[in-house]
């Protein structure tokens, strides 16, 4: 049960979160890009092993989303 | 009452003053308050304990702790009954009863024996070679494997004690009461942590228990009783005896299973507290002061009763004033089991001779044990066979046989490594002890003592009082400088001075089974037949042979059998490692796993603010997701059906009221809310105006419809959305997503109401009468309250908000109310409606009105559909974004798609939602499905059997026969296509 | 005006029930809104709070307190000014925040004795280093609370209305644990 820093509340349990997957794709406006590149961000995630940009969502406290980076082959939160 | 022949008059931390009754396979025998269930049962000279898993061969006691791999017995009775205890980790209580497993019909002749016989055909693996043919056989095969498998029975009633758990934070964690975790508590809150210690045993003190040495010129066992008072006395250290941590989880997160209540329970517990509690404890340091595990050594022989671990038989003696034999053999290749001589003498046995395998004999310590009692040592030789059956009478030693009725064995100890394993720690061979040890890795947990494979009792504390004091400034942040802890004066220790050992992994030379694994009755030979079919990885070899697979997760076996293969693979054995230490360390029941969450609390209800009313006034009610709902009310004795139909009919000819108040319900605020609406819906929102309502649909961003909802322009600033039930929390943390993290410039606050609001649904032809009659004041005709529109006005002095929306079709109104006043608006419409025939209905009658007008629910918004195939492609803004925009141009979504369509039945057989449409009957299995059935109902307004389906291209197949069929029972139901509304296809009803 | 609504646990007295270890007792706040987008110096000017209330800090005024709910989020809740005056007054001292009315949305139990123990049954948060007068919100069990952390003898828990009734048989359950 990983120990999640949310940068309101503090450090709580992984109970009280939901996981947002990767955090490095930014919405773009969908007239500024192709079709493909539009796909790309509602479909394709890169999944790599090591150091991860996620969105995290404190969803029993204080339900704000926010990211973090966490190292996917360790668990655990790096800088 | 019979005596206790093996009990030594004297000695041992048990409590004479305290005796206690137990019963074992039928027997009653005395014990005394400290006993463990195979301490009492050594003192009562039971040494025939169970029978082996495969070849049901007569067993003993082979340790005295958690490693133990024989000696399993189902406990209890009854619905409490409990399978494959350890005897050995049982505290026995007064009243206790005890059987043991796997045997039939006794365990003195048991059948199951003959599989001695069959043992050439049973070696390991032949679960990969047998039972294969014929295939017509394997029903048969699995009855009879069936009542082979397994060791005890489980209980058949349920589970009539309760469970609990807690959470826990702490500064530094140890783990394990013995030499070095008592001054690693004590030296850890002398740096001022908060500390918790946990014990498995019921008693501190671990290995110091049987341990002759004296600590400060008191017996070691006393200088444990001061440590544990002391600590006891510090505020902030806790102390838990009966907690065994069982699974290191991330950032160090230890769970640990307690036992409560003095025990295992005897009986039935009168007091109905919980019997055990799972403790979550997040630490920010651990010590781990586990110690180590003895192993035996793989001879012939070496599973007949009567054969123990040379610990075990000293801690019997010492702890337990129990005595496992009269006269023993010692087969060591290390120093400490020399200690079973002065132990087993003091307790009233002798010890014939000890075979030492080392060509050099003993430490000087050791040595010198055996020549003041007069033992002769054998340097240099082994033991190659066992001599007895149900109970060793002798030992052979390098061909002679030497009388004994009791066989010590060591083949080294084991490092408990498991939690630190567990945290990611790395392990090492060690060629001095013959032994895997922590080699660094895991993050803020730090091993010492005998776990880290430095033995000797001063050194052990000296190492977790270094180590707890390490902790503490680490937590503090601060460097260790000096560590003033009292230093301790250790004499009399036989483990301070252990010279290197030499492996000892199997004995060569001897015939019969030499066992490796005892529980799973893998031999030596298993393990080279492994080897010879190339199962050589230790993961391979333990999945092929099954060892380590047991319940005692191979604790006296691992390290061996590892060590065996490497032999024979030619490689290091730190080279061929070990297998993988997964959670949990020792078993874990159910029932503390789920602790509260049983029965009502296993997923707790939500009420509507109606709930009491529907109750109280003969509803039948149903769970919706996490909500009960009133299903229908029947009057009379009505069926389901006879009541759905009446009240369905009922709001089409005069008038119902609903409960709806398990909508999702969201008050957006904020200067860009309005333009954030549109963002999120497909259609215009920028354009509401004040008091009006609108219908949304939501897509996610693939482009499918998420949720569909009305919201309204309350004024102020303010908009009211509605969700569907069933969609509430995932719409609310989706808007949350958007407001938050994509468009944080329009500044919008979103707050559930979902538990503020009340909402009841007035509908039918006379729902404006009701109203009118129930309103306190104000006008609600179709000029002040228009379809579409909002209002506010107030019912028996309630504040109420009125929106004219509907659902079933009828002239209707959403009336919403604050929850505590739901009742009092309830009550009163239902009085002003009684003059024009008002009746209540129930979530059923309510699916049917809105299947008969077509409106969608999560049936068709099942996250595979488009607006479009819903009908709802004009209702898609063209200009400006919203949420899945983009993705509706993917050109696969111009293909023909599945689209909303209505079906009448030809007949009176009902449509089943989820049947699949097809063109022709007879083999529904095979035929190209067209479409589903998503929902279905008997209309009782229009006398036949309708639903809702979702067709390929069927918004041009309207008036085509098709059938509604299920592959599973072969039935299929011949239907028309039609629009997908069955009444009132312009909706006038619903207007003016 | 009579207030004649009913509470989350339904009509009659406020419940209470009490074991050896631990109390429950069901509060009726007069009101309760929710705040967004209020900052908290803009609440101690208003509010004549004695200091600017801390992240996870309660503030304390007359006759009201605000517990601390996210950046800047609070939940007001008022002893005994009525849900609509409530929420005037909040508007209008705070004009920049979101106001919204949760005055029936909650119910309100107030845990007493071993409370933080009982909290530490289904609760993952720390309680051993917080301030008295502290809030914060997380789950306790199944149930989503916020949590007015009194001290560690007396805490409030706000949990949604609909959980109210699972709620009060859940803590009963833990009656047989803290006789």
């Amino acid at each position: 049960m990983l120990l999640i820093k949310c940068p309101h509340c503090g450090a709580r349990a992984q109970t009280e979160f939901s996981y947002g997957g990767d955090a490095t794709r930014e919405r773009p406006a969908p007239a500024a890009v192709t079709a493909e590149e539009w796909l790309d961000y509602v479909y394709l995630r890169d999944n790599p092993r090591g150091p991860h940009l996620e969105w995290w969502h404190h969803a029993a406290g204080c339900r704000r989303w926010f990211k973090l980076r966490r190292d996917t082959a360790t668990h655990k939160f790096v800088p | 009452m019979s005596a206790q022949p093996f009990r030594a008059p004297n000695g041992g931390r048990i409590d004479r003053r305290r005796p206690l009754r137990f019963t074992f396979d039928g027997v009653e025998y005395g014990g005394f308050h400290g006993d463990t269930l195979a301490s009492a049962l050594v003192a009562n000279g039971v040494n025939l304990v169970g029978r082996s898993f495969k070849y049901h061969r007569p067993r003993g006691i082979l340790s005295a702790g958690v490693e133990e791999p024989n000696a399993l017995v189902q406990l209890g009775a009854g619905a409490r009954t409990e399978p494959n205890i350890r005897a050995t980790q049982v505290e026995l209580a007064d009243g206790l009863v005890a059987h043991s497993q796997n045997r039939w019909p006794s365990l003195r002749f048991d059948a199951g024996a003959v599989n001695g016989f069959f043992s050439p055909l049973l070696p390991a693996g032949f679960y990969n070679k047998t039972f294969k043919w014929p295939p017509a056989w394997w029903l048969g095969y699995e009855f009879f494997i069936r009542r082979m498998a397994g060791l005890g029975r489980a209980p058949a009633a349920a589970d009539p004690d309760s469970y609990t758990r807690r959470f826990a934070h702490c500064d530094v964690l140890v783990v394990g009461g013995g030499a070095a975790g008592l001054a690693a508590a004590r030296a850890a809150a002398h740096g001022g942590a908060k500390v918790f210690l946990l014990e498995q045993d019921f008693c501190f003190g671990g290995a110091l228990l049987a341990n002759g040495a004296e600590i400060n010129g008191a017996a070691a066992a006393d200088w444990v009783d001061g440590e544990v008072d002391f600590l006891n006395g510090e505020a902030g250290v806790t102390l838990l005896a009966r907690t065994t941590a069982f699974g290191v989880y991330d950032d160090n997160l230890i769970c640990a299973g307690q036992k409560l209540g003095g025990g295992e329970l005897s009986g039935a517990d009168k007091t109905k507290k919980p019997r055990q509690r799972l403790w979550w404890i997040r630490a920010r340091r651990v010590v781990l002061c586990s110690g180590a595990l003895e192993r035996p050594p793989a001879f012939p022989g070496n599973d007949t009763p009567g054969v123990m671990l040379a610990g075990a038989a000293v801690t019997y003696a010492r702890r337990f004033a129990a005595l496992a034999g009269e006269n023993a053999v010692v087969f060591t290749n290390n120093d400490s089991a020399y200690a079973a001589i002065p132990a087993l003498h003091e307790a009233g046995g002798t010890v014939a001779m000890v075979v030492d395998s080392r060509e050099g004999g003993a430490g000087a310590f050791a040595a010198a044990l055996a020549e003041q009692r007069g033992v002769t040592v054998r340097r240099g030789a082994v033991v190659t066979a066992v001599r007895g059956g149900r109970r060793v009478r002798g030992a052979v030693v390098d061909g002679t046989a030497v009388d004994c009725d009791l066989l010590c064995v060591s083949g080294g100890w084991n490092p408990t490594v498991h939690l630190f394993s567990q945290a990611q720690g790395r392990l090492r061979y060690d060629d001095g002890i013959a032994a895997f040890v922590p080699a660094g890795g895991a993050d803020n947990l730090t091993v010492a003592g005998a776990a880290t494979g430095e033995f000797g009792t001063a050194r052990c504390i000296a190492a977790g009082a270094h180590a707890g004091t390490a902790a503490a400034a680490a937590v503090r942040g601060v460097r260790v400088t000096v560590h003033d802890v009292a230093t301790v004066t250790v004499t009399g220790d036989l483990c301070a001075s252990m010279e290197p050992i030499a492996a000892l992994w199997t004995v060569d030379g001897g015939r019969g089974k030499a066992f490796v694994d005892f529980q799973n009755d893998v031999t030596a030979a298993d393990i080279a037949l492994a080897h010879r079919e190339g199962y050589s990885k230790v993961e391979h070899l333990k999945r092929y042979t099954t060892l380590g697979m047991g319940t005692d997760q191979g604790r006296t076996s691992g390290v061996t059998g590892a060590a065996i293969m490497a032999g024979l693979c030619g490689r290091t054995v730190g080279a061929g490692g070990v297998t993988t230490f997964r959670p949990p360390f020792t078993a874990v029941t159910l029932g503390a796993i789920a602790g509260t969450g049983r029965g009502a609390d296993f997923m707790p209800l939500r009420r509507s603010p109606l709930h009491d009313w529907h109750v109280n006034n003969g509803a039948v009610m149903i769970n919706v997701d996490l909500w009960q709902r009133a299903r229908f009310y029947p009057r009379d004795g009505e069926t389901m059906m006879q009541a759905v139909n009446r009240e369905a009919r009922h709001v089409r000819e005069k008038v119902g009221l609903v409960d709806v108040s398990t909508l999702g319900k969201i008050c957006i605020h904020g200067r860009g809310a309005g333009v954030f609406l549109e963002r999120v819906y497909i259609n215009k929102w920028t354009t509401l105006r004040a008091g009006r309502c609108r219908y949304g649909l939501m897509l996610r961003e693939d482009g499918f419809v998420l949720d569909d909802g009305t919201t309204t322009r309350i004024g102020g600033g303010e908009y009211y959305m509605t969700t569907t039930t069933a969609r509430a929390a995932e719409v609310l943390a989706h808007l949350e997503f958007y407001a938050q993290t994509v468009w944080p410039e329009l500044q919008v606050h979103l707050a559930s109401v979902t538990d503020q609001w009340a909402a009841l649904a007035l509908a039918g032809p006379l729902a404006r009468e009701v109203l009118a009659a129930a309103a306190d004041a104000g006008a609600v005709d179709n000029n002040a309250l228009p379809f579409m529109g909002y209002a506010e006005a107030a019912v028996d002095g309630c504040p109420v908000r009125l929106f004219r929306i509907t659902f079933s079709g009828e002239r209707a109104y959403e009336v919403h109310t604050p929850a505590g006043h739901a009742e009092a608006v309830w009550s009163r419409l239902l009085a002003a409606g009684a003059g024009f025939g008002i009746a209540p209905y129930g979530t059923e009658a309510m699916n049917v009105l809105r299947i008969e007008k077509g409106h969608v629910t999560g049936a068709e918004l099942d996250g595979t559909t488009l607006a479009a195939d819903l009908g709802f492609a004009a209702m898609q803004k063209t200009d400006g974004d919203f949420v899945g925009k983009r993705s509706l141009e993917r050109p696969a979504f111009a293909e023909p798609r599945m689209e909303l369509v209505g079906l009448v039945a030809d007949g009176k057989k009902p449509i089943a939602r989820g049947a699949q449409l097809i063109d022709r009957p007879g083999r529904p299995a095979q035929a190209a499905m067209a479409g589903h059935v998503t929902s279905a109902c008997y209309s009782p307004n229009l006398n036949k059997e309708i639903a809702l389906a979702l067709l390929r291209g069927g918004r041009g197949l309207h008036g085509k026969k098709m059938f509604a069929a299920s592959p599973l029972s072969g039935a299929s139901t011949p239907v028309t296509v039609t629009a997908p509304v069955f009444i009132d296809p312009q909706g006038a009803r619903a207007r003016g | 005006m009579v207030d004649k609504r009913k509470s989350a646990l339904g009509g009659g007295a406020p419940r209470k029930f009490s074991c050896a270890g631990f109390t429950v007792t069901e509060l009726r706040p007069s009101a309760i809104a929710q705040l967004s987008g209020a900052p908290a110096e803009d609440l101690h000017g208003a509010f004549s709070i004695v200091a600017t209330p801390r992240a996870g800090g309660v503030a304390a005024a007359d006759g009201a307190r605000f517990l601390w709910n996210g950046p800047g989020m609070f939940l007001a809740v008022a002893e005994r000014a009525a849900p609509g005056a409530w929420c005037e007054q909040l508007s209008a001292a705070l004009p920049e925040a979101a106001v919204t009315d949760l005055s029936h949305a909650r119910c309100v139990l107030r845990l007493a004795g071993a409370a933080a123990d009982v909290l530490a049954t289904g609760c993952p948060v720390d309680c051993g280093e917080l301030e008295n007068d502290s809030s914060f919100a997380s789950h306790f069990g199944h149930f989503n609370v916020l949590v007015d952390f009194r001290r560690r003898e007396e805490m409030d828990l706000y949990a949604p209305r609909s959980f109210g009734e699972a709620l009060w048989g859940h803590l009963r359950c833990l009656r047989a644990e803290f006789s």
